[in-house]
């Protein structure tokens, strides 16, 4: 409305010209950094759905005074979801969680596992015998703490032949 | 009486709300919709085959009304229920065997399996009909949101009974996630992303952890859900139902038979 009342003349002069450019310039600027205050703001929000502390319990378990494992063939341990076996070259635990989808699967009689949300099947040792699990049971570390204790980490897998000798 | 009817209509309580005559002409029902808060959505007027139920299934609007049942017996459903691995089961059992209006869970029930098949339906028809094509294809990608979110509706909603048929389909569904391209720790592309040797996707970052906050579910997963099934969700999607019923008539009203 003002620029109608301002004569051509003026209009054309330089330092006119100018003004207006430092007047959008102050004005995109300030648009700008509001623009990317809130971007910034919404990466640092994308942040918290990632809790900084693991809700569950620490993954590392002591499971008992090692001795007790000697010679016991199989120990179940519910609240952990593994069993700890144990044959004439150490102690070994295998993982309950089904590769699948993570269901739970239940140890039968003759010693074979099987998981009761979609028929998957694991021999003694862990491995698949029936599908639609793509991979072995999951062996988990074993490692004796300074106090004796049997420890298992269940985030940390080892391979089949592997076997704490105590 | 007419009396009465009269004063009514003259108060300016009356008219502060009603800013138009009684819709007995053309001009004035033209009003009663522009002026209508609930009707300003609609068109004011709709050819006769745009409500043929032969055509349109009212399919539509049966998954809107289900999504109507689902807001009030859900808000009813909150006044009982505690999310907590505490009382939850506890609670949902309660509304079976203690409250007298238990029944509204089963209502929330069976219009949550209800509305899943209704909106299939309604995509179906609309697919049918050809629907999709330009200039409504805007409105199809809207459809097809309401469509996830619906199904994340259900989703969410499954686990919060917390008896063992919602920990361990939540266990299954989510595990789904771990396979997933670039967002799961045993998907495709999840090697690409290692920063320094160090992989940045893994089971405690990937896409099932953002969904459960914890590598199992656990209580944590149950709050999660119960927020995002009763606040987060039902929120986008009351947005994006506005932005589709909107679009319904901006784009020239419900389709014609070809």
């Amino acid at each position: 409305m003002r620029d109608e009342t301002i004569r051509d003349d003026l209009k054309a002069s330089p330092r006119f010209q100018l003004e207006h450019q430092r007047r959008d310039f102050l004005g995109m600027a300030a648009m700008w950094s509001a623009a990317s205050a809130i971007f910034v703001a919404l990466l640092g929000a994308m942040r918290l759905p990632i809790p900084s502390v693991f809700p569950e319990s620490n993954s590392r378990v002591k499971l008992g005074s090692v001795d007790l494992f000697q010679g016991v063939a199989v120990t179940p341990f519910v609240e952990q979801r593994l069993w700890v076996f144990s044959d004439d070259q150490g102690l070994y635990a295998i993982s309950a969680i089904c590769t699948h989808l993570g269901c739970l699967v239940a140890r039968q009689e003759d010693g074979e596992f099987d998981c009761p949300c979609h028929g998957s099947r694991f021999d003694s040792q862990g491995k698949v015998t029936k599908g639609p699990a793509p991979k072995p049971l999951l062996r988990l570390a074993l490692s004796v703490s300074p106090d004796g204790q049997l420890v298992v980490d269940r985030q940390q897998t080892v391979g089949p032949e592997v076997r704490l000798k105590v | 009486m007419a009396g009465l009817g009269e004063m009514i209509r003259e108060s300016q309580i009356w008219k502060s709300i009603f800013r138009h005559p009684m819709p007995v002409d053309r001009r004035n029902r033209i009003v009663v919709m522009l002026t209508n808060f609930f009707l300003h959505l609609h068109p004011v007027s709709i050819k006769k085959q745009g409500i043929a139920l032969s055509y349109t299934w009212c399919m539509g609007g049966v998954t809107f009304f289900l999504f109507l049942v689902e807001t009030v017996t859900g808000v009813l459903l909150m006044f009982y229920y505690r999310p907590t691995v505490e009382w939850a089961y506890t609670d949902i059992q309660m509304l079976r065997d203690v409250h007298s209006l238990g029944i509204l869970r089963e209502i929330h029930r069976w219009a949550a399996h209800a509305m899943v098949i209704t909106v299939w339906l309604h995509m179906y028809r609309v697919f049918l009909t050809g629907s999709y094509k330009p200039p409504r294809e805007f409105n199809w990608v809207v459809g097809v949101l309401l469509l996830l979110l619906t199904l994340l509706l259900s989703f969410t909603g499954y686990l919060l009974p917390w008896d063992q048929l919602a920990v361990w389909a939540i266990t299954v569904g989510s595990n789904m996630a771990r396979a997933h391209p670039f967002l799961g720790n045993e998907g495709p592309g999840q090697q690409l992303l290692t920063l320094g040797g160090v992989d940045m996707i893994t089971n405690a970052s990937d896409a099932r952890f953002a969904l459960l906050a914890a590598r199992d579910v656990g209580e944590e997963t149950l709050n999660r859900f119960y927020i995002l099934h009763c606040i987060a969700i039902p929120l986008g999607v009351a947005l994006l139902l506005a932005i589709h019923f909107w679009r319904v008539r901006k784009d020239g009203g419900i389709s014609g038979p070809l």
